[in-house]
């Protein structure tokens, strides 16, 4: 059932390595549907090394006209459906959101990321709000997810920005995605993470490791959702 | 590699649902997709089929590639401009508190700014009228 858009109006936030990270990791445990809303095609082309997992199914004909039919036909298809949607401003991304159980907003640790990341976050509160006038109670939980940081080493800068997000109370995931060649190379293999062999690609384990806890912790969040529709997240 | 072991458990109390209808939030994302400029960016399907080419002057061929009829539309930007029968200007001078007030309230009533200057104003007369 539950709906996951993953939007960031800034292009190479990560929307689309994260998306496929989480739709792998839940896979291996339920029926995912992973609508790739981007005209790229990033995620079926990705489907066309053969190596998706059996329970991953990819839509990968979703457009401004039909998405919010094709978000229908898969949350009755498959207990999850994961969006990933172009990194533009576009009315797609709106169109996604308002079908939302959960959003996802992807950000780098740069000024101008967060910049863009603000747009969405004003997307989906409005959103909410405007729904909220005839559906009282009607909760939009979404939460911000830091991409592509250093596992080693936080930079003033990301550090500044996570501060500015928690002071302005956009939540935000205490699981960041690090910076790994193993999500790079899920998609220079075509494999999914646990496709890829560690001779290959360097701290594979680290990687896998990361994803895991970015998905209990999506899985966490969707649970609070479930079990407190009235009150959100 | 070798997959180790599952470590989400049972996922089993998500289930694929019917899912709730989500339509009539719909119309609402139309408003704020306006609001905060997501404008469409979905090439427009050609309603009408296109005029035949004048057949008057005789096209190079170089020209008439480039006015094929795939050439994507201009994008338009996102507009609040409606047609009210409200022709007259009033520019006038305020606090920005003010003018991001009577802003907030045409988004959020989706009301033209005339029309709340006129409600406004009746409500002003209203509250004149009322004995105190």
């Amino acid at each position: 059932m539950p709906t996951i858009v993953f939007v960031s109006p800034k292009g190479g936030a990560g929307k689309t390595t994260s998306s496929l990270i989480l739709a792998d990791q839940l896979a291996r445990s339920a029926g995912v549907t992973i609508i790739d809303a981007d005209p790229n095609r990033p995620i079926e082309n990705w489907a066309k090394g053969g190596a998706k997992p059996e329970r991953l199914h990819v839509v990968a004909d979703a457009d401004e006209e039909n998405i919010v039919e094709r978000i229908e036909e898969a949350a009755a298809r498959t207990p999850f459906v994961i969006v990933d949607l172009e990194g533009t401003a576009s009315k797609i991304v709106v169109m996604a959101v308002s079908q939302a159980d959960f959003v996802i907003v992807p950000t780098q640790g740069s000024q101008l990321d967060a910049e863009q990341a603000g747009r969405a976050f004003r997307v989906i509160q409005q959103q909410e709000k405007m729904v909220q006038r005839r559906v009282p109670g009607y909760r939009l939980p979404y939460s911000v997810l830091l991409t592509r940081t250093n596992s080693a080493i936080r930079t003033r800068t990301l550090a500044h920005i996570e501060k500015g997000l928690v002071a302005a109370g956009v939540p935000v995931f205490d699981t960041e995605l690090n910076e790994r060649e193993a999500f790079r190379a899920m998609f220079s293999f075509r494999q999914p993470l646990a496709g890829l062999n560690p001779a290959d690609v360097a701290n594979l384990d680290k990687a896998v490791a990361n994803a895991e806890q970015f998905a209990q912790e999506v899985i966490t969040a969707l649970r609070k959702v479930q079990q407190a529709p009235a009150e959100g997240v | 590699m070798t997959e180790r072991v599952n470590p989400f458990g049972d996922l089993g109390d998500f289930s694929a649902a019917p899912a709730k209808s989500k339509t009539g939030h719909l119309d609402v994302a139309e408003e704020v997709a306006a609001a905060n400029g997501f404008t469409s960016r979905q090439p427009a399907k050609p309603v009408a089929p296109a005029a035949p080419p004048a057949p008057a002057a005789p096209v190079e061929p170089a020209a008439a590639a480039l006015a094929t009829p795939n050439k994507p539309p201009k994008e338009a930007l996102p507009s609040r401009r409606r047609t009210t029968g409200r022709s007259e200007q009033v520019n006038i001078k305020t606090t920005f508190a003010a003018k991001k007030r009577l802003m907030e309230i045409s988004v959020e009533r989706d009301m033209p700014l005339g029309e709340i200057l006129e409600l406004a104003l009746e409500a002003l007369e209203a509250s004149w009228a009322e004995p105190s």
